[in-house]
């Protein structure tokens, strides 16, 4: 009897090291042992002879029978009853309500203390409790509105992308696949090379900018924002399917992430090697399956009928680079670990269970991030600019019938000041529909946002 | 893996799992239940264990329990007498009624029965174990087959998990999808039980096979050489009275310990055969009045004796066997788990179709019904066997025909009730539930509160009373869901 207790606790231990080792978002351990290094894989590879051995000694044929035994039923009772901590993929109740007692979230800080687990839980369970948390909120008027701050008339036809370098120089693509640098001062475009391919969407970042072209050969570009230069050019290999394109698109230091609106699908490309992968083909979120509405009407084809909002257009990337938010134009919005996308031990059962549904939304016109992980949205529905930050409280910033007919949205660095705005490209109104005949154009527009 | 493979082994590992998972549940319910047989039969005849302190086997006690051997050879009972151990602490004189062993228990101090009637007992699990209860060649062939399975799931489903098999070791979302909870339930204990499953798969189906092998081929016996059954019946034992402690003195200097031997007529000898728990490998060492020693023999002297001795662990102490029967009932849990993931993902395929025809909607039932008649009418006939042996058996039938007859019959019933109504899982759990939990009532009811062996009975229903909590629980959890 005291042999299997002695048994079970190295077993225990050798458990626990284990679970130690495995990355954040596998890991199911409670008392968070210093980091995982060389010392514990040591131990927990000393620890299995050892044990052995013990119960070689103590109890000879026995001892190693109890040694075999114990280990499954220590493994299994462990699983069972350690707390299974709150999945990073999944916004567990609890959390969201912990969340909003807090902007920030602490990231598990678990110790090898019981005590402070017990507490954790116990207060996480408390707060699940409150039902507030558990619902999406409805959007509110925020105390104070941004205001539309100029308003500009682009002279060429330009597609619903626009992406913004860290600093805040705006890109655009011209409807042939052109790309742009936009004056926020006074919308004038610049083209800013002439040789390169045609461009089906594109991101900036600071490694520059990123850009997708599809013809003459798929590939993922690299592209330097001052010259136009071409510094990087990676091929898509056998990642693209039968009607594939390339909607939007978010980098991190060693991977990009696509998402595939003509056949709904995600690729991840490692920017070292060159490998690309297609994966959650034809995941349910990745498809629109609500009709899109503009100006509180279904938008309808040549033939009259209602149109979806296809499939996954807007992707984007917390500034951490560990979260991936996509969404179709209808909504919802889902949320992602780079992770998940990345660890290639992951089954697509398992990815398909880490797509969280994060929240619903009206239909929108474009969606951008913040440092802060704020998302600012275009409700073409309501023709309403919204924001929902990291506090998971949801704001109306601002109401404008321009708004209506918004194709893209961009961060702009404030020209004077600290204050963040935004750049909104909106369509020209149509003239059937228009609702003010007078202001119809043929011209798309640039709104320039001040946040509040 | 290719989509096309993992499609290939998942068809193969369900198709081979679900129908062999019947017969592998039982085996495994069984077998754990077979560790403790001898425990099993004393909480059964409550009388057999006696007060404290135990008595110990005294030489008067020998003499007459031999005095009754002889007396059942002569009548022409093939009978044997096993000598009292620490987990039996009395003479069983026992013979063989073609499933079970039946027969009076002797005091260990004065040779004399006790009173208490024959149940089927310990030996019960252990013959539904052996050959499921069905007739000699098909018991053996279907838990080969059984086996078979068994290995090429474990292989399958080993394969299809391989390339996570370390990062989700340890994996269990309790709060994840229904279908998903289960499925991390059947790969966390399959992967972790993987290697003691398989070794205890591999060693029980290599048993049966053997016996198979035997029976297609019996072992040919000289001219003049006389069987056990037919030695007996030539001509009555003279077996002079102070042979049987003599034996037992020998064997005690021999082995060092007689407990758990038995007495059996060899021949036209009685021999004291070494006890079973003597060494890893299974050695049935005979002494003789003529022979009194035996030479040392190597420690396996067959391949069966050893993989007798990984499969049965008698040998083993009581902790080990304690841990050796919960690797069986984790066994249960996979099994189990397999089996309510398959009918949920034919649950699933029917859900995409636009019309379900008669016949599917059928098949999926009877599958429904297996698994229930599985998972829970076995345990429900269990404990009702565990309940019958305590309470009066209707006076119309023998009782032990009576305690079979109704395990037999509430398990068919379960299939029965499973086959026609689709809430038999809800009622039969509370049933269970009922059974489990009053086990301890039942049991403080019906036998002399001071016993000898506490801790067996606080046991036997302390486990029967998880298995009521455990029904409950999940039979009240919607009702608990609902109210949160």
């Amino acid at each position: 009897m005291i042999l299997s207790l002695i048994l079970m606790s190295l077993w225990t231990i050798i458990w626990l090291l284990y679970l130690n080792q495995l990355p954040a978002h596998r890991r199911r351990n409670p008392c968070r042992l210093p980091p995982a290094n060389a010392l514990q894989k040591y131990l927990r590879l000393l620890l299995l002879p050892c044990s052995l051995t013990t119960a070689y000694l103590l109890n000879g044929l026995d001892g190693l029978f109890l040694w075999a035994f114990t280990a499954p039923l220590t493994g299994f009772l462990l699983a069972l009853i350690l707390p299974y901590p709150q999945h990073p993929n999944r916004p567990h109740r609890r959390e969201l309500a912990k969340r909003s007692q807090s902007p920030q979230i602490p990231a598990m800080q678990i110790r090898l203390s019981s005590l402070l687990t017990s507490a954790f839980i116990v207060s996480a369970a408390f707060l699940g409790l409150s039902p507030a948390a558990r619902a999406d909120r409805p959007w509110q008027d925020a105390h104070v509105q941004a205001q539309i701050t100029a308003e500009h008339e682009l002279s060429l036809p330009l597609a619903t992308s626009l992406s913004s370098l860290p600093d805040g120089s705006p890109f655009a693509l011209g409807v042939t696949g052109k790309l742009y640098r936009l004056d926020p001062v006074d919308g004038h475009l610049t083209t800013l090379m002439d040789e390169l391919p045609p461009i089906t969407a594109l991101t900036a970042t600071a490694q520059g900018l990123w850009a997708v072209t599809q013809a003459p050969k798929p590939a993922l570009l690299n592209i330097a924002p001052d010259t136009g230069v071409i510094l990087n050019h990676i091929g898509f290999g056998s990642a693209l399917a039968v009607g594939s394109h390339i909607s939007a698109l978010q980098v991190t230091d060693n991977k990009a992430f696509l998402v595939d609106d003509g056949a709904p699908a995600f690729v991840v490309i490692d920017l070292q090697s060159g490998h690309a992968e297609r994966l959650l083909e034809g995941a349910p979120s990745l498809s629109s399956h609500a009709p899109l509405i503009r100006h509180g009407q279904p938008v309808t084809t040549a033939q009259g009928q209602s149109r979806t909002g296809g499939n996954v257009h807007f992707l984007l990337l917390d500034h951490s680079k560990n979260w991936l938010f996509y969404q179709t134009p209808t909504g919802p919005l889902y949320r992602i670990g780079t992770t998940i996308l990345t660890d290639s031990s992951l089954g697509p059962a398992e990815r398909i269970e880490a797509m969280t549904n994060w929240r619903r939304t009206p239909s929108l016109g474009g969606m951008a991030i913040t440092r802060d992980d704020t998302l600012y949205m275009v409700d073409i529905d309501h023709g309403d600019l919204l924001a929902f930050g990291a506090d998971r409280l949801p704001w109306r910033l601002l109401h404008d019938d321009r708004l209506y007919d918004a194709q893209a949205i961009s961060l702009l660095k404030g020209r004077t000041g600290a204050q963040e705005k935004l750049a909104i490209l909106t369509e020209p109104t149509a003239p059937t529909n228009g609702v003010n005949p007078a202001s119809t154009t043929n011209h798309q527009h640039l709104l320039e946002i001040t946040l509040p | 893996m290719s989509p096309r493979l993992r499609s290939i082994l998942r068809l193969f590992h369900r198709w081979i799992g679900f129908p062999a998972g019947v017969f592998l549940f039982i085996l495994c319910f069984t077998g754990s239940l077979a560790c403790f047989s001898p425990e099993i039969q004393d909480w059964m005849q409550p009388s057999t264990t006696l007060h404290a302190p135990l008595p110990p086997m005294t030489s008067s006690g020998l003499t007459e329990a031999g005095r009754r051997l002889k007396e059942q050879l002569n009548a022409g009972h093939f009978a044997f007498l096993r000598l009292p151990s620490p987990r039996d602490p009395v003479f069983r004189l026992w013979h063989y009624d073609g499933h079970i062993f039946l027969g009076p228990a002797l005091a260990p101090d004065t040779g004399l029965p006790l009173p208490g009637r024959d149940v089927p007992g310990g030996t019960f699990f252990v013959t539904l174990h052996s050959h499921l209860y069905l007739p000699t060649p098909w018991g053996q062939v279907v838990i080969v087959v059984a086996g078979t399975a068994l290995l090429a799931t474990l292989l399958t489903g080993l394969w299809l998990q391989l390339r996570r098999f370390l990062p989700d070791l340890l994996l269990f979302r309790p709060h994840a999808a229904r279908q998903r909870r289960w499925l991390d339930l059947h790969l966390l204990g399959g992967t972790l039980s993987l290697p003691i499953l398989f070794i205890i798969g591999l060693s029980g189906t290599v048993l049966q096979a053997q016996k198979l092998f035997q029976l297609a081929s019996p072992p040919h016996h000289p001219s003049g050489h006389a069987s056990r059954h037919q030695a007996q019946s030539a001509a009555p034992l003279s077996i002079p009275a102070d042979t049987l402690p003599t034996l037992a003195r020998a064997g005690q200097q021999q082995w060092g310990t007689v407990a758990e031997g038995f007495f059996m007529q060899t021949g036209h000898d009685l021999s004291l055969y070494a006890p079973d728990n003597l060494h890893f490998c299974l050695q049935r060492q005979a002494l003789t009045a003529t022979h009194t020693t035996i030479p040392a023999r190597p420690l396996c002297p067959t391949l069966h004796s050893l993989v007798l001795g990984l499969h049965n662990l008698r040998w083993a102490g009581l902790t080990t066997r304690w841990f050796y029967c919960l690797s069986g009932l984790l066994g249960c849990i996979i099994i189990g788990s397999g089996m309510i993931l398959f009918l949920q993902s034919e649950q699933n395929s029917l859900a995409h179709l636009s019309t379900v025809s008669i016949a599917q909607r059928s098949l999926q039932q009877g599958y429904a019904a297996l698994t229930t008649a599985t998972i829970l009418g076995l345990p429900l006939a269990t404990l009702a066997l565990f309940w019958s042996t305590r309470l009066p058996a209707p006076s119309a039938l023998p009782p032990l025909l009576w305690e079979e007859g109704l395990f037999f019959g509430l398990w068919g019933l379960s299939l029965l009730h499973a086959c026609v109504s689709r809430h038999a899982a809800t009622w039969q759990l509370a049933l269970l539930a009922t059974l489990g939990a009053g086990t301890t009532g039942l049991d403080l009811l019906t036998r002399p509160f001071h016993t000898g062996r506490p801790l067996l009975f606080s046991a036997v229903d302390a486990l029967a009373t998880c298995i009521g909590i455990t029904c409950l629980s999940v039979l009240l959890r919607p009702i608990h869901k609902r109210s949160t």
